[in-house]
């Protein structure tokens, strides 16, 4: 299990939890669609790496890394 | 008169179909949150009229930035009819918040919006009006496409609360598990009735019994039925229960389980899914994802390919295209006003009507007009690059830069805008979340250089550096960026400090513009611009022209026949000035009166140097002309003056919107700091300029090189000495540093 801000490029994982209290920042990954049991995949990655695109639910959207340390993957 | 709000997902198309419903032209583009704020018009249906509102895009009904307060605010303000906008290509994300509309009773009618011809998604409307039990109509916002049948449906939805959910109770429809749970929670909901039975995906939340006695005690709950007052304390939202003046609401949030809103969040999407497979067919690509997109988000191209971008908008702009069409507009008006001029100066000879409207109006007013042009074109261009989807790669490109300086990578939207219109721009502030963040955007806005300054670097920047004036306006673009930055990390190390910025940004699908979108948006910037011209500019061009051709006793004094009034206020400030290089009282005048709007700098100097339409191109000779009554006594001085201006207070209108987003106190900041910045810098360059002129190239430039090295060895040192040994980059390698220390 690791964090999705460490999850390798191209890779699929799966959400398995979520770290911390639910602030705006989980609330808003929730209404995203980052959900228990759904399935990831992180696309690319800004030069230094701060930035993630992320594919989830069938559409792309970009997340600073920081905030991905809160979804756990597998 | 009913109102219908336009509610939906940012970027689904709500403020499209509000153009096509009310015949508008609000700005539109191809990225999360242009828009801000409600916008209201009226429109008609059979013989009825409604007043429809575009809400600005929100995810659901738990609002984190302020434009999503303002449209969350709205929908619970009073209940009214609501077209739900979805995007067909990403309807998976967009229903989720249909569900939350529908939990929530609303009357809503979903607009499916069909954007593309080959869509990721195909939906059966029948089946997907069926599943959720309210109207389903697919439309095209663009092209019109399905909006009768959207007009209609408004005719036949009813009014009350909740109306068109009651479809969801209808007994033919339940479904055996529907009964089952009915059954189940008959007891506990016996006196709610209007408790959705039919959105079943909600069967599975625990409910507390002490959590329904608590929210029992509430009357106001009763607006939108206590069921609605449980789902809001799973979603924790203190939003609502401090609209219903609630304001403890730990008190209640303590009876939910911990992780209520994944839990809530989970069911919408597992019924969304179970509804999909009924209703949709889906092809393997992904929304927003783009073959384009290995190239230009790549990390060694993805800069290089920006700059190129604007190099080539700011070429086409100021030097090919718009340069053509600038000098074709000028000798349209040439030949237009000469003879008007010839008919005033037969009726009044050269007296001072004459004067007023040679000089004021075809001279000062004729000379920004023929800008018209460029003005529209860079306008344009940025509007191709908010509707084509290349913003959002930009600020996932700039995030990382951006992040270091407390700033986020929404806030190069706003800054990009800013080269349009501070104005516009700084509204477009609100779409950030970090409250610090925001201000910090708001007060950069006018760093970047708007559309008004073009004429003051193309005239005055043409007459020194003549065809080298392209280098010379692209450095003073990306100087303008440059002092931004340099402001923006002040600001984040002093009074405006920002964590680490909450970034989260959906990637829009890229998207040509169609050509009837293209005729709507250079339409909307010539009216624009002829209306600031035709106002603005003529009311501050007689202004200035009444306080320069007449004393404080009103007696006429065109021509240098006495003291001017402007003369003697001009005078006053002139001497804070001398050190910029351009202490004459006509220059200050008219960057006074560039407070009012930018581009009255150049027609104020026109008018001063008394060139009138006929001459436009003679106001560049002019300033070198030591007769005149602006001119610049070298290069150095004209730099100075072009960095003044690029960089000084904003005109009335930005100053006023900085007011609305961010106050008063930040505003007086802003005017302060960018009045500072404007002397600082100028005064350096102006300083550097006239050493190269009177020293030649060589010494200037080594001294320069010199500090550079000693500025850069301090900043390292002190940099170095605060880290001990550690590498400076990051914690990851702090770590690594300190393992290897062990």
């Amino acid at each position: 299990m690791t964090t999705l801000n460490l999850a390798k490029k191209n890779q699929r994982y799966q959400i398995v939890g979520f770290v911390g209290q639910v602030d705006g920042v989980l609330r808003r990954f929730f209404e995203l669609g980052f959900t228990v049991g759904e399935r990831v995949r992180v696309v690319a990655t800004s030069l230094q790496k701060k930035v993630f695109l992320v594919e989830i639910r069938g559409y792309v959207l970009s997340v600073r890394a920081n905030l991905l340390s809160k979804v756990q993957v597998e | 008169m009913d109102e219908v709000l336009l509610v939906g997902n940012p970027n689904a198309g709500k403020t499209t179909l509000f153009n096509s419903l009310t015949r508008s032209n609000e700005h539109v583009g191809n990225w999360h949150g242009v828009t801000v704020e409600n916008k209201k018009k009226v429109f008609k249906v059979a013989d009825k009229e409604f007043v429809l509102v575009d809400t600005p895009g929100i995810y659901s009904l738990c609002p984190l930035s302020f434009e999503e307060k303002v449209a969350v605010d709205t929908i619970f303000e009073r209940r009214r009819k609501i077209i739900n906008i979805c995007d067909q290509n990403n309807i998976k994300r967009n229903l989720y918040l249909t569900l939350c509309l529908l939990e929530s009773g609303a009357d809503v009618v979903l607009a499916v919006n069909e954007i593309d011809k080959k869509p990721i998604y195909k939906v059966d409307y029948g089946k997907l009006a069926e599943c959720l039990g309210i109207e389903v109509v697919g439309i095209n916002a663009e092209k019109k496409f399905g909006t009768e049948e959207l007009k209609s449906c408004l005719l036949e939805t009813k009014n009350g609360n909740g109306s068109a959910n009651k479809l969801l109770f209808k007994e033919s429809q339940k479904t055996e598990t529907e009964q089952n749970f009915e059954e189940e929670n008959e007891a506990q909901f016996e006196r709610k009735r209007e408790f959705p039975k039919r959105l079943k995906y909600l069967k599975n939340l625990k409910i507390d019994e002490n959590l329904l006695k608590n929210l029992e005690k509430n009357e106001k709950n009763a607006i939108f039925g206590d069921f609605y007052a449980i789902l809001k304390a799973y979603e924790r939202d203190e939003n609502y229960f401090s609209r219903l003046g609630i304001s403890n609401c730990e008190k209640i949030f303590a009876l939910v389980p911990k992780d209520s809103v994944q839990i809530l969040a989970k069911l919408r999407f597992d019924f969304i899914d179970e509804i999909l497979t009924k209703c949709a067919v889906r092809t393997d690509a992904v929304y927003g994802k783009s073959k384009f997109d290995k190239i230009l988000l790549n990390k060694w191209l993805a800069f290089p390919i920006f700059i190129l971008i604007l190099a080539g908008i700011f070429w086409l702009t100021f030097f090919s295209v718009g340069s053509l069409f600038s000098d074709l507009l000028g000798s349209l008006l040439e030949t237009l006003t000469n003879p008007i001029l010839k008919l005033i100066e037969n009726a009044f000879g050269q007296s001072a009507i004459y004067d007023l409207f040679n000089v004021a109006i075809f001279g000062g007013v004729g000379t920004v007009l023929s800008f018209l042009p460029q003005v529209v074109l860079l306008f344009f261009f940025l509007s191709l690059l908010e509707d084509s989807g290349y913003m959002s790669r930009v600020a996932f490109i700039f995030e990382d830069i951006l992040g270091k300086i407390g700033l986020s990578g929404k806030s190069v939207y706003t800054l990009l805008m800013g080269f349009g219109c501070s104005t516009t721009a700084i509204m477009t502030s609100r779409n950030m979340e970090d409250k610090n963040a925001k201000i910090k955007t708001a007060i950069l806005c006018p760093y970047m250089s708007c559309s008004a300054k073009i004429p003051i670097y193309t005239v005055i920047g043409g007459a020194f550096f003549g065809a080298n004036n392209i280098f010379v306006i692209v450095g003073l673009y990306f100087l303008g960026v440059a002092v931004a930055i340099a402001i923006s990390a002040i600001l984040n190390k002093t009074i405006l400090k920002s964590g680490k910025q909450s970034f989260i940004l959906e990637f829009p699908p890229y998207r040509m513009m169609s050509a009837k979108r293209i005729g709507k948006v250079l339409w909307k910037n010539v009216k624009e611009f002829l209306v600031r011209v035709g106002t603005v500019m003529v009311a501050m061009n007689v202004i200035i022209w009444v306080l320069s051709s007449f004393s404080f006793t009103f007696s006429y004094v065109g021509g240098g026949a006495g003291v001017s009034m402007l003369e003697t206020i001009g005078r006053i400030f002139a001497p804070i000035f001398k050190p910029l290089g351009f202490g004459s009282w006509a220059i200050v005048s008219s960057l006074l009166a560039g407070l009012v709007a930018k581009e009255v700098v150049v027609s104020s100097i026109a008018m001063f140097n008394g060139i009138d339409v006929s001459a436009m191109k003679l106001i560049s000779a002019s300033i070198l002309l030591p007769t005149s009554v602006v001119h610049f006594a070298s290069g150095a001085s004209v730099a100075s003056f072009l960095i003044f201006c690029l960089l000084y207070t904003p005109c009335i209108a930005s100053i006023s919107m900085l007011m609305q987003e961010i106050g008063g106190k930040w505003t007086l900041v802003s005017i302060a700091l960018q009045f500072f910045t404007a002397y600082v810098v100028s005064f350096v360059t102006y300083n550097i300029f006239l050493a190269f002129e009177v020293f030649g190239f060589m010494r200037p430039f080594v001294t320069l090189v010199t500090l550079f090295v000693i500025a850069i060895s301090v900043v390292f040192i002190v940099k170095k000495s605060k880290n001990g040994n550690l590498c400076a980059h990051c914690e990851r390698c702090q770590k690594k540093c300190l393992k290897k220390k062990k």
